[in-house]
């Protein structure tokens, strides 16, 4: 009997770990894939920025171009497609809500793009992926989020401030010289005062970025901004999505 | 001015430059110091303009970093806007210190508009941009406020500034006209200053400058400016002495030119003397060449082969007359005689006399010039030859008289002598009988025979005082009075012949009146011979007065430093004529031969008084008025002294009385008896012991024979005078280092320094001057100090008063312990000693001298009243030098004995002891140390 019913609490334990164990994987697909679709998007923003600063008109740079470019861009990089994941992802919905983001900023943004006479007009990847950011806050903010933050002395808009959690976990693992290239931190934290599972993506300095984040350190740059004077390869930025429980 | 120096005046001038300097710095400073102040306060305000502007700029970004922040969400303008806001505490902290309210002010509404404002971006991060905007619209309140606080600020601040700036623009400008003023005035006062000092020195140097040039030109009237006590007046006072030493110098060369015409006339008018010798003179230089003869030597040379002329040798000239024979004396011994010739010329000594051929007799005198020149003259002395071959044959036949004579006179004296003796013999027999005879008569009443018998007694007497006067007055003659000399109480004896004299003043009805001195003391003389002339003088005025008044005084006085004793006998009777008077003193002379009739007696009284108080030293002086009366004065000294007859110094008898008696011993040469007489007197007096000689060659031989310490010698004397014996004194090895005092009426001191005297006096001698010089060449000088050891005060006083005035040092001490501790200390040429002393006696004090050799042999004269015993002569043997008498000694007797003992001493006399008390204890009464 007694044997039965430890066979059974036994039983009902693992399966128990099981759906946890589930669970937790889906969480961190959906995770990466927030991560990897923002990426994607603001990878066409970066190749369409020499069109946006031109200063003629009607650069035929629309939400569902760039919605397009970015799932291709996607599929691309991660050998994956994002329809899977909304299909088969208990938080398939949030990668959606993310590619709706994605549209409807750009499309919001077109009298920007396409202003006359204008070169530059600050409509770069950083501030596109802080618009849809914001976007899917406004759609899902209750379940989930994404923000694109930094070590405290990169971050240039207090928006993208990090938080406690952030903070502590950027300056103990992910800045230190031992964390592993683009290994990925998770856990289970508070957030708002709320349960959440919270997962950190690391970002690098690429040849791109150094433009206007690189050296030297305190030249401005095209936005008007010091430079950082960062160097290629450096932690450069840190992508934090919180799936609320 | 001219009252200081120029340097004064230049350092008045730069201290008063200086203080004007000064004080014009001091005020210059005090401005500059009142404008930087001003300027100060006006930086102040500036600075505050500057710490208002900097928190107005430091609020301005403020505002605009927290506006950008706000739009653009921004780390680098949050971090913009928080410099700015650290730069605007920082500027209001600095604000707070003049503006502390209204930095309070700004500051609260800062704080409030930064949280504000942080407020509204937080709300705007959030994206909460309703509670953004009301939240800015909040903050611009403030800033508002802000803003205001700022305005009011910097408006009050620049008005402040603006203020400050104008008082500091009008006090600078007072300033500067101020600093011009003082700066004028110091010019001024500086340039006028300048101008007085300069003209000061500038104006005297000018006037120096143009005597100068005067000077220069020849101009030696020119006026030299007063002398100022500054430099120019010593300047002045240069070119004065300058100016005078020209002017001296002119006066000396118009001098020299008229002493050079004067000495060429000189030179002439001896030249032309030399030639009018009648004598035939030369001189010779000291290598023996002619220098300049007369007419006569050159007739000497007449017809030999010879040039008389200058630079001739006398050696040629002399050889040349010898080998023509015209000299007999050298004939037979030619070279012989030439040798002594020439000797005698190079090394001249007295006169050299010889006999020529043709029968005249030269007499070369030759002597020495200064310059070892010779002088000669040659005299023809044929004549004087032949009279003193007479007069040889006269003086022989002379003497033959003169013994002849003398046999007669000595024949005279010794019958009167006889004769007195005989006479005197029946004549005591004639009064003495006369006189018993009349005491019989008398018994008997037989007046008629007294009256007789009194004639025979009277005659007899005067018989016998005649007889009496005539042997005194043989003995005088024949040198045979002698004198006994004593002391003798002068009150006493005056009293004794007051006495003795009166019956006879009152047989005539005259009276007596005495006036004698109180306290004259002793006198040491020949009593009897005082009395004698006492009595003969009293007598007289007895004798030639009636009914009048004989007065008689005795008194003491000084001649010199030695005090002599004056009896004067006056009376109101007949009185003499001028005539009569100049025979007073002749023997058997009276007033007239009347007199002799009248008043009788010898005239030999007056006479015979005379010569002895001439024989005690002294002298009798008489005045007188026909008619009225006479005054007789006997002067004696006090200390009498035997003279000895001027004949009696013969050189043979001399030395026989010279004995060594540690006194030193003059030897007086002069050919004058009064001055021997003086010099003698005043050196025995002194101490010394003098010899006298009359004549060089005496002199001379007493010289060799007596060596005495020092001799005085006279020039001018007959026969060799004082040059010549001087020079043979100095040529003997036996006197030539006795000191020679030359004394002669001739001012020729520097022959007689050259002929080696010693020393040089002039006549008539100054006694002082005289001792000076003997004392000085005498060996054992005295010279003090003199410890003088003497209980008795008033003794010592006087004693040492003596000895002080004869420029002697006296150390006092009043027993023998106080001069032991003199001793101690000084040591004495000689020490006076009492011996009946407290505390030390003499006799303990000459004890306690024997411990030290020192005080061993400083000699020791003992003065006391103590009668000695041989037992004290026994004490004081080997210790003393000599004892005086208290009170018996004179002034000259004292420093006599101290000359003497300090002279042995200095010879190393013997250490017996001597006295002059009279009491000799090892000589006889005729002891040399004895006063007397």
């Amino acid at each position: 009997m007694v044997k039965w019913i430890a066979a059974t609490a036994l039983s009902v334990m693992l399966l128990s770990l099981q759906v946890l164990a589930d669970e937790m994987a889906s969480e961190n697909e959906i995770a990466l894939a927030l991560a990897n679709m923002l990426r994607a998007g603001r990878t066409v923003i970066s190749s369409e920025q020499a069109v946006i600063n031109d200063p003629g008109t009607d650069k035929a740079i629309t939400g569902v171009s760039v919605r397009n470019e970015a799932i291709r861009v996607y599929r691309e990089k991660t050998g994956t497609d994002p329809n899977d994941i909304i299909a088969h992802n208990p938080y398939g919905k949030l990668l959606q809500l993310q590619i709706e983001s994605i549209t409807e900023v750009i499309d919001d943004n077109q009298s920007t793009i396409n202003k006359p006479g204008i070169g530059f007009k600050g409509f770069v990847p950083a501030v596109f992926a802080r618009l849809v950011n914001e976007r899917f806050r406004d759609k899902i903010g209750k379940e989930a989020e994404v923000k694109v933050t930094a070590p405290v002395s990169l971050v240039r808009n207090r928006k993208a401030l990090p938080d406690d959690w952030e903070m502590e976990i950027i300056n103990s693992k992910l800045s230190s010289a031992d964390w592993p290239k683009n290994k990925i931190f998770s856990q289970l934290a508070e957030k708002n005062g709320r349960k959440a599972y919270r997962v950190l993506v690391p970002e690098y300095y690429s040849e791109n970025c150094l433009s206007c984040h690189g050296e030297p350190r305190g030249e401005i740059d095209i936005t008007g901004y010091p430079k950082e004077g960062g160097h290629a390869g450096q932690l450069g930025g840190v992508i934090s999505i919180s799936l609320y429980r | 001015m001219p009252g200081f120096s120029i340097t004064t005046r230049l350092i008045v001038l730069a201290a008063v430059m200086l203080g004007v300097l000064i004080v014009t710095n001091y005020f210059l400073n005090s401005r500059l110091s009142r404008t930087a102040n001003i300027m100060i306060e006006e930086a102040e305000y500036v600075s505050r303009m500057t710490v208002a502007n900097s928190v107005v700029k430091a609020f301005g970004d403020l505002k605009y970093w927290l506006t950008d922040l706000s739009a653009s969400m921004l780390l680098n303008s949050e971090q913009s806007a928080n410099a700015a806001h650290g730069r605007l505490n920082a500027a209001l902290q600095k604000l707070a210190r003049f503006a502390p309210e209204a930095a309070d002010t700004i500051n609260r509404e800062v704080e409030i508009l930064d949280d504000q404002m942080h407020q509204a971006v937080n709300a705007y991060t959030e994206d909460t941009r309703v509670l953004g905007n009301s939240l800015m619209a909040r903050a611009r309140t403030h800033v508002a406020v802000i803003d205001r606080q700022l305005s009011e600020l910097m408006q009050q601040l620049e008005s402040e500034a603006q203020e400050k700036s104008t008082r500091g623009v009008e006090q600078t400008g007072r300033d500067v006209n101020m600093a011009n003023l003082m700066v004028a005035l110091a010019s001024i006062l500086g340039l006028s200053l300048t101008l007085f000092v300069l003209r000061s020195i500038t104006g005297p140097l000018k006037r120096l400058v143009f005597s100068m040039q005067e000077i220069t030109r020849g101009n030696l009237d020119v006026e030299v400016p007063a002398e100022t006590h500054d430099e120019i007046g010593a300047m002045a006072r240069t070119l004065r002495m300058f100016r005078d030493g020209l002017l001296e110098r002119e006066r000396l060369a118009a001098e020299r030119e008229l002493a050079q015409l004067a000495l060429a006339r000189a030179e002439g008018q001896l030249a032309e003397a030399i030639e009018s010798i009648s004598e035939a003179f030369v001189l010779f230089d000291a290598q023996d060449r002619l220098v300049i003869c007369n007419r006569k030597y050159r007739e000497l040379y007449e017809g030999l082969d010879v040039e008389v002329t200058e630079g001739a040798s006398y050696s040629d000239l002399c050889r040349t007359v010898v080998e023509s024979g015209a000299v007999l004396s050298a004939r037979g011994r030619l070279e012989e005689w030439l040798a002594e010739r020439i000797d005698r010329h190079l090394n001249p000594q007295g006169v050299y006399e010889y006999e020529l051929t043709d029968g005249r007799w030269m007499r070369v005198s030759e002597r020495k010039t200064h310059d070892n020149g010779i002088v000669s003259v040659f005299t023809d002395i044929s004549d004087l030859k032949s009279r003193e071959s007479q007069l040889a044959e006269m003086v022989e036949h002379l003497k033959i008289v003169r013994d002849q004579a003398m046999q007669a006179t000595q024949a005279k004296s010794q019958f009167l002598a006889n004769m007195s003796h005989e006479l005197r013999t029946p004549l005591n027999a004639i009064i003495g009988y006369s006189e018993m005879l009349e005491e019989d008569a008398l018994d008997r009443n037989d007046e008629e025979t007294v009256a007789d018998l009194r004639k025979i007694h009277s005659a007899g007497r005067h018989l016998l005082s005649l007889i009496n006067e005539i042997l005194d007055l043989a003995k005088i003659e024949v040198g045979k009075m002698e004198l006994y000399l004593e002391e003798v109480d002068i009150a006493t004896l005056v009293d004794e012949i007051v006495n003795t004299i009166s019956p006879v003043i009152r047989d005539r009805g005259n009276s007596l009146r005495l006036d004698m001195e109180e306290g004259l003391g002793f006198i040491y003389t020949d009593q009897t011979k005082l009395r004698q002339m006492l009595l003969n003088l009293l007598s007289n005025a007895a004798k030639f007065t009636e009914q009048g008044e004989i007065r008689l005084t005795v008194q003491r006085e000084l001649h010199g430093e030695e005090p002599w004793l004056v009896l004067s006998v006056k009376d109101s009777g007949i009185g003499m004529t001028e005539q009569q008077l100049d025979h007073i003193f002749d023997e058997f002379a009276q007033a007239d031969a009347s007199t002799t009739r009248k008043y009788g007696g010898t005239g030999l009284g007056l006479s015979i008084s005379q010569r002895f108080c001439q024989m005690l030293g002294g002298s009798i002086d008489v005045s007188s008025e026909y008619g009225k009366g006479s005054e007789f004065t006997i002067h004696i000294p006090v200390t009498a002294r035997e003279l000895v007859a001027e004949d009696e110094v013969e050189p043979a008898s001399t030395p026989a009385s010279v004995s060594d008696s540690g006194q030193s011993k003059v030897l007086v040469i002069d050919d004058d008896p009064v001055v021997r007489d003086l010099i003698s007197r005043q050196l025995v007096k002194e101490g010394f012991q003098v010899i006298s000689a009359s004549a060089g060659s005496e002199g001379l031989a007493l010289a060799k024979k007596l060596k005495p310490d020092v001799i005085s010698l006279d020039v001018l004397m007959p026969g060799m005078d004082g040059w010549s014996v001087l020079m043979q004194l100095k040529d003997d090895a036996e006197t030539a280092d006795t000191p020679v005092i030359m004394v002669s009426i001739l001012d020729e001191k520097k022959i007689g320094y050259t002929l080696g005297a010693t020393d040089y006096l002039i006549k008539p001698i100054d006694r002082d001057r005289l001792l000076q010089v003997m004392n000085k060449h005498c060996r054992g000088r005295l010279d003090g100090p003199v410890l003088l050891v003497d209980d008795d005060d008033n003794a010592r006083e006087i004693t040492g008063k003596t000895l002080e005035s004869h420029g002697l040092e006296v150390i006092h001490a009043s027993n023998g312990t106080q001069a032991l501790e003199i001793l101690e200390q000084v040591l004495p040429q000689i020490i006076l000693l009492d011996l009946m002393m407290p505390v030390m006696d003499g006799f303990e004090f000459l004890e306690a001298m024997k411990e030290r050799p020192e005080w061993r042999a400083v000699p020791v004269i003992v003065i006391t009243a103590k009668d000695l015993t041989e037992a004290d002569h026994e004490r004081l043997n080997g210790k003393v030098r000599s004892v005086i008498g208290k009170g018996k000694y004179s002034e000259s007797d004292l420093l006599s004995s101290l000359r003497v003992v300090v002279r042995q001493v200095s010879t190393a006399g013997n250490d017996s002891i001597k006295s002059i008390d009279g009491n000799n204890h090892e000589g006889g009464p005729g002891d040399e140390s004895s006063a007397g």
